[in-house]
């Protein structure tokens, strides 16, 4: 099952939401869909499911377009934010409603109509074995005559799973479904939501604005911002080559370091400080080099090559260590992700400098699009250990 | 709050009062119906009859007119009613809560000016429509005109706008068609609405004397108030007693249903609808 999404619009009134989002997943895909709150995801889910319509743009199920058909037509299942479970039924009825809609008429969905015709009887028990086996998957078993108001916060969610998964729907749409619950329980569940996408093999769509979730189950992510989507890629195409600032500052934790600087020739200057660049004919003043956090090096104050910055904090996290930095090139502040043993001998307010490890460095231009550019290593040695 | 014993106690007497003054009336009626006739016109207050020999009354009311069948008929024309309303209420209350739909504010005016319309402004064009059709003297005639209740819409739909999207949406993913959502989604959530509804409107109708009056001519059609006022006709003279057993009689199923309403009506759905 393959989905198009292709060139989608959206406005609220006068609001526009979406604008031109255009995405392709291939069969079996994972793909999260990750930006900030309001930049347009949740809405772009809901035109996927049926559930809005677009302003322009076609939604494509199989190559099939299917704008003009409603939500159930579309043979999709959606987790909501909300789990959105039906209360006055138990764990069973709510699972079991989407199978009873799809393979029971009007009439053979009356109540006691089973008593009449063994055809209907059958069907129903054919439910209640599906119903099982979903609840099995997501070990509800002991929860089927529940209801939702008796569960807890990971209870519901998997409930939510279940509905979504019994009838094999061909795409799987999830809308924030962590987003509810605490930072253990949403670890657990994640691995257990892309196991089972694996084992199902449903193209799925999943919005998050936890980029986290993003990075660590999706196959591709697609970063919007503002109802566009920034860029598409793997993960590790997001976070390696971040086509603009906004993307690399909110992929990856913590936040990139962004430093004032600018090219002359085939040198890049960061304070004042020249280091090669290997760029074809860029000479801009207002430039911003991003540095991943683990890019950044500690040196010693007295290398004149190094920037110079001052300790403000460190954050000793056992397995790493997060030292907080001032430095004039970097007005927001600078983190680096150090060795745990590194950091604990740190204090405050020591001077430092710092030194560049070319994978982790991004060049961004005007605009903030990213500028391709090499950087060549200049063979500064890492300082071994501060005084 | 003031948990003095007089405090509680001034309460008690308060709504002690308070409830004797609507109790009262019934309670005397309920006296009356088990009295002999010459214990009724005696000039003193005693609530309970010297013998027992009152309790002829129902009996004797049962015999003077068919009350089982003015019962029978009011609880054919109130169920009908509210069948029918809540079967027409609750998918217009539906529309005008969840969907977008171009002139829904102006159909949810016109439902709150229906609101201010009461019966007597229409009866007589009713009338006229119902004698036209040949429906006169008919449970048509007393069922049809209440059908459409702009109370029953406006109330659910105050209920239905707390229901909230995502849930809708999601009986949409599961395949439910507009009304499958009303029938299986909203109405069994918003069940204590329905209740409290079906309350005012069954009370309303068997109570209601004045469009019974109105259109229906044969005895065999009266509903229960119009059955008791035959009582106080001059062929039967003013039998009080055979009156008020009657009034008894039509009044306890509506108290009764109303009880077992209440409780149902308290229970209530106490269940977070989302997320808790």
């Amino acid at each position: 099952m393959t989905l198009g999404i292709d060139g989608i619009a959206k406005s609220f009134g006068a609001t526009p939401v979406l604008h031109d989002v255009t995405l392709q997943l291939g069969d079996g895909e994972f793909l999260a869909v990750v930006g900030p709150s309001g930049c347009g995801k949740s809405t772009l889910l809901r035109i996927v499911a049926g559930l809005e319509p677009a302003d322009r743009g076609t939604v494509r199920i199989d190559g099939v377009p299917v704008d003009h058909l409603p939500p159930k037509a579309r043979d999709v299942a959606m987790v909501f934010q909300s789990y959105a479970l039906y209360p006055h039924m138990s764990v069973a009825q709510n699972i079991a409603l989407p199978l009873a809609m799809r393979d029971l008429g009007r009439v053979q969905r009356l109540p006691g109509w089973s008593w009449i015709s063994p055809r209907t009887r059958a069907r129903r028990h054919a439910i209640v074995g599906q119903v099982r086996e979903a609840a099995a998957m997501l070990e509800l078993e002991p929860l089927l005559d529940r209801r939702p108001g008796q569960l807890s916060g990971g209870q519901r969610q998997r409930v939510a799973l279940a509905r979504a998964l019994v009838r094999r729907p061909r795409l799987f749409l999830l809308d924030e479904p962590l987003s509810n619950l605490d930072a253990a329980l949403r670890a657990q569940t994640r691995n257990e939501i892309a196991l089972l996408q694996r084992r199902l093999g449903v193209t799925t769509v999943y919005v998050t604005h936890d980029q986290v979730e993003a990075m660590t189950m999706a196959s591709r992510i697609a970063v919007m911002f503002a109802g566009r989507v920034e860029q598409v890629g793997t993960p590790a195409d997001i976070y390696e080559r971040p086509a603009s600032v906004a993307v690399a500052e909110f992929i990856g934790t913590p936040r990139i370091n962004l430093l004032t600087a600018r090219v002359e020739g085939d040198r890049l200057f960061v304070a004042g400080r020249p280091r090669p660049i290997a760029a074809a004919g860029i000479a801009a003043a207002d430039l911003l080099l991003g540095v991943r956090p683990e890019a950044l090096l500690l040196a010693d104050p007295a290398d004149t090559r190094a920037l110079p910055a001052r300790v403000s904090h460190v954050e000793y996290l056992g397995s790493e260590g997060l030292v907080h930095l001032h430095t004039d090139a970097a007005p927001a502040g600078a983190v680096a992700r150090v060795e745990a043993a590194r950091a604990a001998v740190l204090r405050p307010d020591q001077a430092i400098g710092l030194h560049f490890a070319p994978t982790g460095m991004h060049l961004f231009g005007a605009g903030g699009r990213r500028i391709a550019a090499r950087f060549p290593a200049t063979g500064d040695g890492v300082l071994a250990a501060v005084s | 709050m003031s948990r003095r014993p007089w405090f509680e106690a001034l309460r008690l007497v308060l709504l002690g009062l308070a409830a004797a003054a609507f109790l009262l009336p019934l309670l005397w009626m309920l006296s009356f119906s088990i009295k002999p006739a010459d214990e009724i016109f005696t000039g003193r207050l005693d609530l309970l009859p010297s013998s027992l020999e009152g309790l002829a009354n129902y009996a004797r009311a049962m015999e003077l007119r068919p009350l089982d069948r003015y019962l029978l008929n009011g609880v054919i024309v109130c169920g009908a009613i509210l069948v029918f309303q809540i079967l027409f209420a609750a998918p217009c209350a539906y529309a005008l809560a969840k969907l977008r739909f171009p002139g829904r504010s102006l159909a949810f005016g016109l439902v709150l000016f229906a609101l201010l319309v009461p019966i007597q402004v229409t009866a007589i064009p009713i009338f006229l429509m119902a004698s036209g059709a040949g429906l006169l003297d008919s449970y048509t005639a007393l069922v049809a005109p209440f059908t459409a209740s702009a109370f029953a819409v406006f109330l659910f739909r105050q209920f239905y706008r707390t229901i909230p999207d995502d849930l809708i949406h999601a009986a949409r993913v599961d395949g439910c068609s507009e009304l499958s959502i009303v029938w299986r989604i909203i109405v069994p959530l918003t069940l204590p609405a329905a209740t409290a509804f079906a309350i005012f409107s069954v009370v309303a109708h068997w109570n209601d004397l004045f469009w019974p009056l109105i259109v229906i001519r044969s005895a065999e059609m009266n509903t229960p108030p119009l059955g008791v006022m035959a009582f106080r006709s001059g062929e039967a003279g003013d039998r009080y007693g055979e009156l008020m057993a009657g009034s008894v009689i039509i009044t306890a199923p509506l108290v009764l249903a109303f009880l077992f309403a209440q409780r149902k009506f308290i229970e209530g759905i106490s269940l977070g609808a989302v997320k808790g």
